[in-house]
This record gives structure tokens, sequence and C-alpha cells, in this order.
């Protein structure tokens, strides 16, 4: 078996991943609040394709424009009911109540839509590249996600509201002094992060056939905020190389433990994410990556 | 503050475990989460910081346990004190190993750091096969054998409940011996202003890591008493439960983190609206418990206790710590 493929298609999941964490670095590094519920937004956003796929015939491509705007409506009110009520209580209190939402909206969509795992194939062919077998509609997320990355840097650096945003990260009070709302920055951000976070979740279900389940968001929690602290919490383009390099490090990953003879390789996976989640914690909380 | 309310609580519990057995399986499931919540608080109500991957201090104490009776039933009776210490000296080196390393860094960023170690250790358990991997360690056989059928039957029924009480207990002793000493009075400065904490020369990672420490121990006792011990068995998808952090922080902020009766209050609360919401409605308690924590939360951040003892006269404040 050749490493190359699984390199290939690390770089093509990785995409997604980029995608999702950059709505996590962006809360953070805008709200200063570690958003604990990621998980649970990126199944909403699978729920979403799934189900637009299969009652509607709507492709991933044109649900990820429905998940970004029920992401952004859900974004609003989180900041509305959780996030702007708790900010002069300090971080605990924040933690906890997302970390309570996260759950609460699995639960929501455990009763809504049971606890089974279910799934869709949209199949429109595949090109074979370097021994990989890669179908049109994961090659095509993971360029949908490059774009939207892209798109989403440029508005931060060159639009107005973008300045204003990161005129707020740099420092809130001075960004108040000179004319900038604050508070609807906040509100801004809270609901175009979580967006991306939910249109994420609509693209990964290109990845993962019969893989959404209302319980799906705790893993991509914490490879969440593994992409994001190695891209450096906040950074933007930096979440996005990183969800590229975490990619290949999964997918090279389970091809290294299933070659060494492991019993669950993508099990072992996601402990390896873990302990890399610690390492770069303890050498470089700042992240790897300068963007 | 005088802890002997708290006290005379559990060992009025303890009592009524052990002159009615019968009702020792009853008395247990509130006195898990008081429990619980007891131990949790030591860490979240004294340092502000949140732990997500909780469970794993209950899973560690119970697979110590589970080890020790699985593996090694020939000590007999020996293998009940072994087993515990090796859980929570289990418990204790993992709060050392992630608290040694995440502690450093301040509030969201521990958070962050904790959120895989649940998982992740259950997927090491799981992936690399280790303790029985993913079918767990079925104890019932090794119980039998190591304590005798009636001893065996004697230990899962009132010598859980009792150490599960015990560990409640405890935990109120830990809270009121490090409120007592300089270490309380460090977290107090701490927990207000860590800057200015290490300004005035108090060395911060030191303190939230004996909190930590203290905190995963007792949980690691109280995992050691609720799973291989009453259940007679430890499968990694219930010790590794992410639900036990969120049954944690509820009894927590329910009764009012930092308060030591507080967990008392919340325990019996939310076991209370578990039970009814379980009847009324079987399958919603998880996604009550999670609407419940959230409201509390945002709606009376300092908890039941917190918030009534406000309005106590200092005198009788000090009765309820």
């Amino acid at each position: 078996m050749d490493v190359l493929p699984f390199f290939l298609s690390g770089i093509i999941i990785g995409s997604i991943y980029g995608l999702t964490t950059l709505g996590l670095s962006l809360i953070f590094g805008v709200l200063r609040v570690a958003n604990v519920a990621h998980g649970s937004f990126i199944m909403i956003g699978a729920y979403t394709a799934f189900f637009a796929f299969t009652l509607w015939g709507i492709v991933p491509f044109l649900s990820a424009a429905l998940g970004f705007g029920l992401g952004a409506l859900m974004g609003y009110l989180v900041y509305l009911g959780v996030i702007k009520p708790l900010r002069k209580m300090g971080e605990l209190h924040t933690l906890v109540a997302l970390f309570a939402l996260g759950m609460f909206i699995a639960e929501v969509a455990r009763v809504l839509w049971g606890p089974d795992f279910v799934g869709y194939r949209w199949s429109i062919g595949s090109f074979s590249v370097a021994g990989l077998e890669v179908d049109y509609g994961k090659a095509l997320g993971a360029v949908f996600a490059l774009v939207v990355a892209l798109s989403i840097d440029f508005m931060l650096k060159k639009t107005y509201l973008g300045r204003a945003v990161r005129a707020v990260v740099q420092d809130p009070v001075g960004a108040q002094v000179v004319g900038v709302n604050v508070d609807r920055v906040y509100a801004f951000a809270a609901a175009l992060g979580i967006a991306i976070t939910t249109m994420g979740g609509v693209l990964l279900t290109l990845f993962i056939p019969v893989g959404i389940n209302p319980y799906m968001g705790g893993p991509y929690t914490l490879i969440g905020f593994v992409i994001a602290v190695l891209g450096g919490l906040g950074s933007v383009l930096g979440a996005y190389v990183a969800g590229l390099i975490f990619g290949i490090i999964e997918s090279v990953g389970f091809y290294a433990f299933s070659y060494l003879g492991f019993a669950e390789p993508s099990q072992m996976a996601l402990f390896t994410a873990f302990v890399l989640l610690l390492v770069i914690l303890l050498f470089k909380p700042t992240g790897l990556l300068k963007l | 503050m005088k802890p002997y309310l708290p006290l005379s609580i559990y060992l009025l519990l303890i009592a009524v475990a052990v002159l009615y057995p019968e009702y020792s399986k009853a008395v247990a499931t509130f006195a898990f989460f008081m429990a619980l919540g007891q131990a949790v608080n030591i860490f979240v109500g004294l340092t502000g910081y949140v732990d997500f991957g909780y469970a794993a201090f209950l899973a560690m104490g119970a697979y110590g346990l589970g080890i020790v009776v699985y593996y090694w039933p020939q000590l007999g009776i020996y293998a009940l004190p072994m087993g515990l210490l090796l859980g929570v000296l289990m418990a204790a080196a993992l709060a050392t190993a992630v608290g040694g390393i995440a502690l450093r860094l301040r509030g969201a960023y521990f958070a962050i750091a904790t959120i895989g170690v649940n998982e992740g250790l259950k997927h090491l358990i799981i992936g690399a096969n280790i303790w029985g991997g993913g079918a767990g360690l079925i104890l019932g056989t090794s119980m039998f054998k190591a304590f005798g059928r009636d001893t065996a039957l004697f230990l899962a029924n009132v010598g859980s409940t009792t150490l599960v009480i015990a560990t409640g207990l405890i935990a109120v002793v830990a809270m009121y011996l490090i409120q007592a000493s300089k270490a309380g009075l460090a977290l107090a400065a701490v927990r207000q202003d860590e800057d200015a904490a290490k300004v005035m020369g108090i060395n911060p990672t030191k303190y939230k890591l004996l909190a930590f420490i203290t905190s995963a121990s007792l949980s690691g006792l109280l995992g050691a008493a609720h799973f291989p011990l009453g259940n007679m068995q430890i499968f990694p998808e219930n010790v590794f439960f992410i639900e036990y952090i969120l049954d944690g922080l509820a009894v927590v902020f329910l009764g009012g983190a930092g308060t030591v009766t507080g967990p008392i209050v919340g325990g019996l609360l939310y076991v209370l609206v578990r039970n009814l919401v379980g009847l009324f409605a079987p399958g919603y308690q998880v996604l009550a418990t999670a609407l419940l924590l959230m409201a509390v939360v945002i709606l009376m951040p300092k908890g039941i206790v917190g918030t009534l003892k406000e309005y106590l006269p200092a005198k009788v404040r000090e009765w309820v710590p």
C-alpha cells in the first residue's frame, strides 16, 4: 500500500476541516470565547445537507447556502441568549453554558430525528489521480471550502466591516472610541462564525456517507480545537492551513496505525489528535503558523 | 466557616445505608450525584476553571479497582483496598499529567486542552485493546472469587453506597481543610485576579494543581465505588460517559459553585428533576439537564445556596458554608 493516496485524501478532507475551524477561530479571535458547542453546529449542518438532499433533492453545494443562513441565525441567537448576558460573569460561566448548549442541541436533534446513523450518497463520478479515486463531489467540496476561506480572509482584510472586526480584535475599547459599534461586531462575528461552522458541516457530509448522527459532533469539537490551536487561535487563514495539515496527519496516521496492526486505527488517529493538542498547547499555545 | 451541617448530612446518609440495606441503592442514586458535585466543586469552585474531560477521572478510579480484582482475584479481600488505592493513584497521576501541562494555561485555553482527555483515553483503551478494550471488564466472577459470594454481594450493595457517601464526606473535609489554610486564600486570590496574585508572590499553577489533584483523586474513589464495586462491571462507553461532566457541572452550578453545601442541595434537586422528567417524559432527561444547566448559569449564576447566602445574616451564613 502506498502512502501518497492517503496524503492526497488528507488534503481534500483537510480543506473542509479548515473551513469549519475557521468559524471557531473567528469566534475565539473576536469574542475571546471558546465555542465548545462547535461539534453540535457541524451536526446541524450535516442534517441540513441530509434532509435537503433526501427530501427535496438539493445538492450539497446549494444546501451549503441553506446551512450558512441557518447557522447565521443560530449564531446571532447564541450571542444574544448566551454570550452577551454572560460577558460580565467571566469565562467559566460562558464555557459551561456553551457546553450545555452543545449537549442540548444534540438532544433536541435526537428527539426530532432519532438516534440512528443516517446518510446519503451523491455520486457524480470520479477521477483518478496518483492511485487515488477521487469523487468529483469531494474534490469540488474541497475547492469550494478553499474559495469560501479565501473570501472570508479577503472580507476581513479589505472591507470596512472586516477592518472594524480586526479593530475590535486588537482593542475593543479603542475600537469603540473611534466609533465602531463593538456590540454589533460581536454579534456579527458570532453569526458569521457559526454560519461557517454549519456550512462546513454541510460539506462534511460528502465525506461521511453514513455518518450523520445527533452525537457526531463530539470528535469534531476535539478536531476543531486541535486545528484552531495548531493554526493559532483567532487566526482565520491559519485555521484553514492548519486544517489541511491536520487532514494529512489524520489520514496518514490512519495509514500508519493500520500498517502497524492496531485493531482500531481510526480510534488511534483520534487519540493522536488529542496528544497533539496537549503537545502544541504545552510548547506553543499561540500556534505554529503565523498567518 | 463551620462544616458541621454538610458533614452531619453525609453521616446521616451513611447511617441510613448501613441500617436499612434495602434502601441502600436508592440512597446511592442521590449520593452519587452529591459526591460527584462535591468533587467537581473542589476544582471548579475553588479555581474558576472548568475541565471538560473530567469523566476520565471516574474512569481511572473504576479501572484501578477493576484491574486489581480482575487480574489478581487471589489477593482475596485485600484486592479491595489495593484496588481503591490504585484507582485513586491512577486518577491522581492523570490529573498530575494533564494539570502539569494544561494548568499553566489560562481559563479558556485550559478548557480547550481538556476537551480531548476523556475521549482520547477512551479511544486509546478501545483502539489499543488494553484492559479488555471495547468489550470492557466483567467483574462478577472475579469478585465472587476474591471476596466470596456473600461478601461480594454485600460490598456491591451496602459497601458501594457507603463508599460513595464517604467520598462526599471526605470531599467536604478536603474543601474545609483547603479553605481554612493558606492554599484557600491563595486560590481565592488567583480566582479573582491571577496576575495580581502572581505579583504578590503566589505560584498560581501550584495551587491550581493542588485543587485539581484533590478533586481528581476523589472522583477516582467515586468511580471505583460506583462502577466496579457497585455495578460489578466496567465498560469504556459507561465510565468515560461524557454526560457525567454535564451532571457534575449541573449539580455544582445548581447548588452554587464554591459553596460546600451547594452540591448537597444541587444533587438532591438534580436527581429529583431527573427522576421526574424520567417519569413523565422518558428519554428527555439529558435534554432537561442541559437546559437546566444553561438556565441556571445564565439566570442564577451563583446557584441556590450562593444566592441564598447573600440574604442570610452573617451568623447563620457561617453555618451554611
